[in-house]
């Protein structure tokens, strides 16, 4: 079985992924049509299975070079371009997208492929001259970014949630690149490594992990117009272990993914193509939510505002304001192969579509019932769980898939279940709900400073009531009453106590005066007791005297 | 002072001692009560202690009071120091206060005393040695108290004025050294200080000589008999 093969990959990921990379070479360094020519493969043919070139036909379709216009033309037209991609035209795309040509054909559709240049946009000698711009627009940036950053991030990148668009900053002011990058990672010119931040739940280039600009650089020396951060009376420990955005993004103003789950069919209205129906999403406070109805409903200029106040995690040492992402899914134990397996979602898409077209089909499924009363079912207790598991183990089965020496299980954050009633714990990071779901720290969509905790005093926190520490936080999606189970924020941060520096400093100070204490006190006490007794006992003397 | 008759007043702690003394347990009395809820917040999570936040309306109106009163310690401290060092009866007084051998002999005495074992109390000067202790308890205390509250209350300075690395640790440890002598001060001055000036069955209900100065001259003799004895040798010493 091969999944999502490489010339896949460009037809549904090229639409944000620019170009160059795995959409130009294979895993060896090769070419990929010229690679093809090389080998006598044959276009669209099975390829010796191989994944870069199983039915893939760059030899006709060509592949997708690094498009500089995609980035540095604020005219481009991404519409147009993922259009050509959809029609396996990879190699006339960045034309078309550039709109200096038009084309016309398709390599999908077996129609020939011909470009009409527009004159108008070439001068005597052949050459152009387009509207080229150093540094990307932020509309550019938010093409590919503005989609994955609203789903589990939260973040609508506008002007009414975030002070420093309003401010009229750019993406690239504090993700620069080439000569305009401070770090000695990514400067230097021409160099197109864009500086990044540092995502939990992403393992991309990590080595360039905090190569953007910081918060601190621009605060600290008023940066691009930047106030000046104070922070007048704040005991230094809160900025050493709370990081900026965990009081500066007190609220985030449009809701988030915080569970998706992959074991039951979403029937919520708009979902398209339909084998998204195989994710089902809910929101913070644990509401059902129609993300992808939604997305076919609303552009990211029109997200709907729900606000809701972060689940703070501990990441390297700090504090963050973070999306934990929980799941629960099916998924395949392996034998002598380390982590899980997924069975393909459109293989869990298509036992639920048969199960719901005729019922006798994976009849287990239709024990899987709704709990909580949102309408939606979830797989929560153990005869609901055994259902999932047999009933993908016996649509595998249906489908030919081996199964030697695999075993189908399900999986909800960081438990693995072989059945009903039998599993274990998966290793996991604290600031993790599941070590197979992301988690996302929030960054963008900055409150003003006279929003942010602590701006209306400490006991924005330090109160009874406060969402720092007493906020219920999701620790799994569904209990055996269908219903969140919750922990308190502050057992989730590891609070057993205020937060302090443990060190030898601390410790050493602390046993001294706690002895002084001790001794002092039991000294004194031992000295009025006698004094007392003394007093009584001559008292007592005296009135035997008389 | 040491000529008066018996029976009459004599004056024991003149008016500048009183002031001091009365500004002393005002600060300390306000800082315990203001104290409370910020000492509360070592336990965030513990909704028992933090409810008591809520009863003086907010952290921030108790954290301002409890500065005030920390200035009100820091000004009777300063006060205090002065009049030690430039008034004649302050050096008399703090040369006197010094610790001696003699207080470690009359501790080994007094608990003879009390324990049955020797038939008469040991005999005190000016000040007695559970006096002394009180004075450099809250001397100590002062130091400490006001020394981390000011760390506490400028922690943007501490690492202005610290080696590189060193603002944070002597943050902590302020901190944990303000949160514990608290408790000590507390515990000392409520339960030992209360004792020897109020509940200690000869003195109950307690005497007014924080107020007047007074004292008998019968309650002199009784508890401070080698005090003429005492001032007669400062005196000498003072015209050596």
């Amino acid at each position: 079985m091969i999944d999502m093969t490489s010339f896949d990959f460009v037809t549904s990921c090229g639409n944000c992924h620019p170009g160059g990379g795995p959409l130009e070479y294979d895993r060896e360094g090769n070419r990929y049509d010229e690679y093809m020519k090389k080998q006598g493969m044959k276009s669209g043919g099975d390829n010796n299975l191989d994944g870069d070139y199983f039915k893939a036909k760059w030899i006709d379709a060509g592949v997708i070079e690094a498009d500089c216009l995609l980035c540095h033309m604020p005219s481009f037209n991404f519409k147009e371009r993922n259009k050509q991609l959809g029609n396996l035209n990879f190699r006339w795309a960045a034309t078309a997208g550039s709109g200096l040509g038009k084309v016309d054909g398709s390599i999908k559709d077996n129609k020939p492929v011909r470009i009409t240049y527009d004159t108008g946009k070439f001068d005597d000698k052949g050459m152009i001259s387009p509207h080229m711009v150093r540094e990307p627009r932020n509309d550019t940036c938010l093409q590919c970014h503005g989609k994955p950053g609203w789903k589990k991030r939260g973040a609508s990148f506008s002007p009414r949630t975030d002070v420093h668009i309003r401010a009229g900053l750019r993406c690239v002011d504090c993700h620069p690149a080439g000569s305009r990058a401070l770090d000695e990672r990514i400067k230097g010119k021409e160099v197109h490594q864009i500086g990044k931040g540092d995502d939990p739940g992403g393992n991309v280039r990590n080595d360039l992990d905090n190569t953007m600009l910081d918060c601190n650089y621009c605060h600290t020396n008023g940066y691009l117009g930047a106030p000046i951060a104070k922070h007048d009376g704040l005991p230094p420990h809160h900025v050493e272990k709370i990081a900026c955005q965990t009081c500066h993004i007190p609220f985030r103003y449009v809701k988030t993914a915080q569970v998706q789950v992959s074991d039951v069919f979403n029937k919520g209205p708009k979902i398209s193509p339909p084998p998204k129906r195989i994710w089902t999403f809910y929101d913070q406070d644990m509401n059902y939510w129609n993300h992808y109805g939604e997305l076919n409903m609303f552009t990211r200029d029109d997200q709907p505002t729900t606000p809701f106040q972060p689940v703070l995690i501990r990441y390297k040492g700090k504090i963050y304001p973070a999306n934990r992402v929980h799941s629960s899914w099916p998924g395949l134990v392996e034998e002598g192969k380390p982590g899980l397996n997924q069975p393909l979602m459109k293989d869990v898409f298509m036992m639920w579509q048969m199960h719901n077209e005729d019922a006798s089909k994976y009849p287990e499924l239709s024990g899987i019932v709704d709990d909580s009363g949102d309408g939606m079912p979830e797989v929560n207790k153990p005869e609901e769980i055994d259902a999932v598991i047999s009933s993908v183990r016996q649509y595998l089965t249906d489908t030919n898939y081996d199964l030697t020496g695999k075993k189908v299980v399900w999986v909800l954050n960081d438990r693995l279940y072989y059945s009903g009633n039998e599993g274990e714990k998966l290793p996991k990071h604290d600031f993790e709900a599941s070590p197979y779901a992301s988690v996302h720290k929030y960054s963008h969509d900055v409150a003003p400073a006279g929003a942010a905790l602590g701006s209306k005093g400490c006991s924005d926190c330090h109160s009874r009531d406060s969402h720092f520490f007493f906020a219920q936080v999701l620790e799994y999606p569904f209990g055996e009453d269908g219903k969140p189970v919750t922990i308190k924020q502050a057992d989730l941060l590891g609070y057993r106590d205020m937060p302090r520096d443990r060190k030898p400093w601390t410790y050493w100070t602390a046993v001294f005066f706690k002895y002084l204490t001790i001794v002092v006190m039991a000294g004194l006490i031992v000295h009025m007791l006698l004094d007392v007794w003394k007093y009584y006992r001559h008292k007592k003397g005296s009135k035997n005297e008389q | 002072m040491s000529n008066s008759p018996e029976g009459q007043n004599t004056k024991r702690f003149n008016i500048y001692f009183r002031m001091q003394h009365i500004l002393m347990f005002l600060s300390v009395i306000s800082l315990v009560v203001t104290g409370i809820p910020l000492w509360c917040l070592r336990y965030p999570d513990s909704t028992a202690l933090t409810g008591v936040i809520d009863i003086f309306g907010g952290l921030d109106s108790v954290r301002i009071w409890h500065h005030w009163a920390g200035w009100m310690l820091t000004f009777a401290f300063a006060y205090h120091l002065l009049y030690v060092f430039l008034h004649p009866e302050g050096r008399r007084d703090l040369l006197l206060m010094m610790p001696r051998k003699k207080d470690f002999q009359d501790l080994y005495h007094n608990i003879l005393y009390f324990t049955g074992k020797r038939s008469t109390p040991p005999q005190f000067g000016r000040f007695s040695y559970f006096e002394k202790f009180d004075y450099w308890a809250a001397f100590w205390g002062c130091i400490i108290m006001i020394g981390t509250g000011l760390i506490m209350m400028y922690p943007q300075k501490v690492p202005e004025l610290m080696p590189g690395g060193w603002g944070t640790t002597v943050f902590a440890v302020a901190l944990e050294a303000h949160f514990h002598e608290a408790i000590l001060a507390t515990l000392a001055l409520l339960i030992w200080h209360m004792f020897n000036v109020h509940a200690r069955p000869e003195k109950f209900p307690g005497s007014l000589v924080w107020f007047h100065g007074n004292v008998t001259e019968e309650e002199r003799h009784e508890e401070h008999p080698l005090e003429d004895e005492e001032l007669e040798q400062y005196e000498t010493f003072r015209e050596m």
